[in-house]
C-alpha cells in the first residue's frame, strides 16, 4: 500500500516547455531534508542550473513551491515561494508572494511546479486536480495581468487562481515581477522576465482535493495557540486595523526611508502629513486578506473623486511608501494608489522599478542628464505624472524606458558620465530600503544572498527598540534594541537568516513571526506546528539548523555563479560617505571600518572565510553539506582552511 | 450564548469580510478533519478586480453540531459571521 504522507499532496509537477513533456516526482525526495518552499526550490536550483546557464537561458528553472503547512488552518499559510536564477545579479534568486495561489496548488494535488525550457509560442499552464495542460496564450500575450486573470477566470471559471506576467515580463524588463491575484507580487530578481523568456504568460489553478495532517486534534491545538498569540499582539492589531503601510511612521522616526534616491533618510514632515496612513482610509472599502490570513495587512481601495475616479485596486505594502513616496518624493495619496495599480497591471515590481526612475530624477537634478536624454521629459521630484510615464516606458521598453528597463547598475554603464555614483544597488540589484540609521537592519539587507533586501537577516529589533533583557535572552545581544549600535548585530542577523528561512520553508508569512514583533511565533512554535502536521518530530533548533543549510545553499550558488566576495558584502559607497541630512538620526552613515568588523563577526559565526567571504570545508561538513563542499572544491572555490586571525579590514 | 440549532441562523456581514476564506477551511475541518474548501458548507468568492465578495452557506451546514461554537465563526477574526 502506498504510504500516506501528511502536510503534502506528495507530488511535484515538472514541465519542460521546450518539448511539452511533463513528469511527476515524489515530494519526499526533497522535503525530508529541506522542509519545503524556498529550501526545496534552492536545492533544485543548485543541483540543476549550472554556472554557464544565464538567467534567460531556457535551461534555467523557475520553481513554484508550497510548504508543509500550506492550505491548513495554521495562520497565514498562503505564501508561494518562487526560486530561479536572478536576472539582476546573475546569482541566486528567491521570491515570495501571498494571495490565494499556493493553497490552490496544494488542493490541486501538487506541492511544487518546476518549469524549464522555452515554449515555441506564448502559452499558459492550466492545472487542476492532478493534471496539467499547456495551452495557447496568444489571446492574452500583450495583455495586463488584470486582463489576463479576467480572461482566464471567464474562460475556465471564476474560482480559478492565477499568477501571471504583464507586458514588463514579456519585454524582459529587469524589474518585471510575477503577479498573483492581480495584486500580490513575487518581486525582485526579475522573475517576471524569467517567465517571459520561457514564453510562459500565466499559470491558472483550481483544486478540489484535501490536505491532510498527521494528528488533526493535536495540530488544531497548536493552530489555536498560534491564532491566540497573533490576536493578543499589539503590532498585529495595528496592522489589521491600519494596514502594513502604517509602519511608515516608525520608518520615518527611525530614518530608514530612501528619500530622493537615498539623498536623505528622513522625509519632510509636512509631506508625510499629506500621505499619513489615515488619509488613505477615505478610499478604503475593506480589508482584503491573503488566504487564511487573520492579519490582513492589505486593503481594497476605490477612489470616488478627482481625475482618478473609479480607480479600484488592492494595496499596499509599506514598500510603496519607501519606493514611490520617499524615493520619488510623491506626496499625493491617490497618485500613489495609481502607481501601485499601474505597476500591478504592467507586472512591475515596486522596489526594482522605482530604483532606476529615482536614479534618473537625481541625475536630472544634478544636470548629468537633460531632456535630450529623457525623450523630452523634465524630471522634477514629486511629479507623479512624469513618474507614471516613465513606468510605462520602462514596461514597454519604449525610448528612454529601454535604458531604465536594465536596472540601475546596467543603466549607469550605458549612460556613463559618472552616473554610477548615484546608482544604488547591492550585487547588481537595486536597493529598496533606507539603511544608514539602523546597523543590524543594514547588515541583513546588504548581505542578503539575492542581492539586497530586508527579507533575510535584516533585523528590526533596533527599530523596534526591544529591551536589553530580551536582546540578551533571545540573541545574546543586549544592544539588539539599539539601532545605532554595531555591537553584536552580526549575531542577530545570523539568527534571523536561519529563522526567516524556516518561515519560508513552511509556507507561512513573516508577519506571524517574531521578526515582526518579538512576542510572536518563534522556532519552537513553528516546530510544533510542523511536527503535528507532518508527523515528523522536529525541534526549533533542528529547524534553525536546516535554515542555516539553506543559507549555505544560496551562498554556494552565488559563489559558483558569480564569485561574489567580501567586497560585495559592503554597502554602496555613497551610504558609507554621505550622512543622513535631517531628522533624529542626522549625521548617521555606515562607517567602513566598523562595517568591516561587523562583517568579520558575521563570517565567523557562519564559519566562512573572512578574507574572501567564501565558505569553508569545516562549515559545510558540520552542516552535513558535503556535496556542496565537493562542488565548490571542483570549482576551486572552497576554502579548506579557516583563517580566523586574519585582519581583513583592508581587503575591500 | 447557547445555540438553538432550529431557530438560529448565521448572519454574514459582508462589509467586515476580508475574503480570507478561513471559514471555508475551518468548515471542512469540522466535517472531515482535513482541509479542503471544496467540501465546506460555506463558500467565499472574491472578485480581485472590484473587491466584492460573495458568501453563501448551503444546506449541508449542520451548525457545527458537537462543537462549542460554529468553527467558521471561531476562525473569522474580523467577526463578519455572527449568530442571529
Ligand atoms: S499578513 Fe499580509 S502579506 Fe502576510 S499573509 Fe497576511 S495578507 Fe498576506
Ligand atoms: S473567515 Fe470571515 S472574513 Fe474570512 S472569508 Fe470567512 S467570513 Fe470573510
Ligand atoms: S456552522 Fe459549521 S457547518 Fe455550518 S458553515 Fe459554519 S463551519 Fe460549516
Amino acid at each position: 500500500m502506498k504510504k500516506e504522507i501528511f502536510g503534502w499532496a506528495g507530488r511535484i509537477l515538472r514541465i519542460n516547455l521546450t518539448n511539452g513533456k511533463q513528469s511527476i516526482e515524489p515530494t519526499e525526495r526533497y522535503t525530508d531534508r529541506f522542509i519545503g518552499g524556498r529550501g526545496v526550490g534552492q536545492w533544485i536550483l543548485l543541483n540543476e542550473v549550472s554556472a554557464d546557464i544565464s538567467p534567460l537561458n531556457p535551461e534555467n528553472r523557475i520553481i513554484f513551491g508550497t510548504g508543509p503547512l500550506t492550505g491548513t488552518l495554521a495562520p497565514a499559510t498562503c505564501r508561494l515561494s518562487i526560486d530561479s536564477k536572478n536576472l539582476l545579479t546573475g546569482g541566486v534568486g528567491s521570491s515570495n508572494a501571498g494571495g490565494h495561489f499556493a493553497p490552490e496548488l496544494k488542493y490541486a494535488g501538487f506541492d511544487f511546479v518546476v518549469i524549464q525550457g522555452k515554449a515555441a509560442k506564448p502559452v499558459y499552464i492550466w492545472i487542476t486536480d492532478g493534471t496539467a495542460e499547456i495551452r495557447d496564450a496568444s489571446a492574452i500575450w500583450g495583455k495586463t495581468t488584470w486582463e489576463t486573470e479576467n480572461f482566464l477566470q471567464r474562460e475556465i471559471n471564476e474560482r480559478v487562481k492565477v499568477l501571471s506576467i504583464g507586458p514588463a515580463g514579456e519585454n524582459l524588463v529587469k524589474a518585471a515581477c510575477i503577479i498573483v491575484n492581480g495584486a500580490r507580487a513575487g518581486g525582485r530578481c526579475g522573475f517576471g522576465a524569467i517567465m517571459g523568456s520561457k514564453n510562459l504568460k500565466a499559470i491558472a489553478i483550481r483544486g478540489t482535493k484535501a490536505v491532510r495532517v498527521a494528528h488533526p486534534e493535536e495540530f488544531i491545538k497548536e493552530v489555536d495557540k498560534a491564532w491566540d498569540t497573533l490576536n493578543k499582539c499589539e503590532t498585529i492589531r495595528r496592522v489589521r486595523t491600519k494596514g502594513c503601510y502604517s509602519g511608515i511612521v516608525r520608518t520615518q522616526d527611525t530614518c530608514t526611508l530612501p528619500v530622493r534616491n537615498f539623498q536623505d533618510s528622513h522625509w519632510e514632515v509636512e509631506k508625510l502629513q499629506r500621505t499619513m496612513p489615515s488619509i488613505f482610509e477615505k478610499y478604503k472599502i475593506r480589508n482584503f486578506s491573503g488566504f487564511n490570513c487573520p492579519i490582513s495587512c492589505s486593503s481594497f481601495y476605490k477612489v470616488n473623486d478627482g481625475p482618478n475616479k473609479n480607480l479600484e485596486c488592492e494595496g499596499f505594502e509599506e514598500n510603496l511608501g519607501w519606493d514611490y513616496m520617499a524615493k520619488l518624493d510623491i506626496d499625493n495619496p491617490v497618485a500613489l494608489l495609481k502607481i501601485q495599480a499601474t505597476c500591478n497591471q504592467l507586472g512591475l515590481d515596486l522596489d526594482n522599478s522605482s530604483g532606476p526612475i529615482a536614479w534618473v530624477f537625481e541625475l536630472f537634478q544634478r544636470g548629468i542628464i537633460t531632456e535630450k536624454d529623457t525623450d523630452g521629459l523634465k524630471l522634477i521630484w514629486g511629479d507623479y505624472n512624469t513618474v507614471i510615464k516613465l513606468i510605462k516606458k520602462m514596461a514597454y521598453r519604449s525610448g528612454f524606458g529601454n535604458i531604465l528597463a536594465e536596472g540601475v547598475k546596467r543603466a549607469s554603464e550605458i549612460i556613463e558620465r559618472s552616473s554610477e555614483k548615484y546608482a544604488i544597488h547591492i550585487k547588481g540589484q537595486d536597493l529598496a530600503e533606507g539603511i544608514r540609521a539602523a546597523k543590524g537592519w543594514a547588515l541583513g539587507v546588504v548581505v542578503a544572498p539575492r542581492g539586497g533586501g530586508h527579507l533575510d537577516g535584516a533585523t528590526m529589533t533596533g527599530i523596534q527598540q526591544i529591551s536589553k533583557e530580551v536582546g540578551k535572552a533571545r540573541f545574546d545581544t543586549p544592544a539588539a534594541g539599539d539601532q545605532r549600535s554595531y555591537e553584536g548585530k552580526a549575531k542577530v542577523v545570523f539568527w534571523f537568516e536561519k529563522f526567516k528561512a524556516i518561515v519560508d520553508m513552511l509556507g507561512m508569512c513573516y508577519f506571524t513571526s517574531l521578526w515582526m514583533d518579538i512576542n510572536l511565533l518563534g522556532p519552537e512554535d513553528y516546530a510544533k506546528l510542523f511536527s503535528k502536521a507532518t508527523g515528523k518530530k522536529i525541534t526549533g533548533n533542528q529547524l534553525m539548523q536546516i535554515g542555516e543549510q539553506v543559507c549555505n545553499i544560496e551562498k554556494a550558488f552565488n559563489t559558483l555563479h558569480k564569485g561574489f566576495k567580501r567586497k560585495d558584502d559592503f554597502p554602496p559607497k555613497r551610504l558609507m560617505k554621505e550622512a543622513i541630512n535631517s531628522g533624529p538620526f542626522k549625521g548617521e552613515l555606515l562607517e567602513k571600518e566598523r562595517w568591516s568588523k561587523m562583517l568579520d563577526e558575521y563570517y565567523n559565526l557562519h564559519k566562512w572565510d573572512k578574507k574572501t567571504g567564501w565558505q569553508t570545508k569545516e562549515c559545510l561538513e558540520e552542516l552535513g553539506l558535503v556535496e556542496i563542499a565537493n562542488i565548490l572544491k571542483k570549482a576551486g572555490k572552497l576554502i579548506e582552511k579557516t583563517n580566523k586571525n586574519l585582519i581583513s579590514d583592508k581587503l575591500i | 450564548m447557547s445555540i438553538n440549532r432550529e431557530k438560529n441562523r448565521i448572519y454574514i456581514n459582508l462589509n467586515k469580510c476580508t475574503g480570507c476564506r478561513s471559514c471555508e477551511i475551518a468548515c471542512s475541518y469540522h466535517f472531515s478533519k482535513t482541509f479542503n474548501p471544496e467540501i465546506s458548507s460555506i463558500s467565499v468568492i472574491r472578485n480581485d478586480r472590484t473587491g466584492d465578495i460573495k458568501i453563501s452557506i448551503n444546506s449541508t451546514c449542520d451548525f457545527c453540531k458537537d462543537e462549542d461554537k460554529p468553527l467558521c465563526m471561531k476562525y473569522c477574526v474580523s467577526q463578519a459571521l455572527s449568530i442571529i
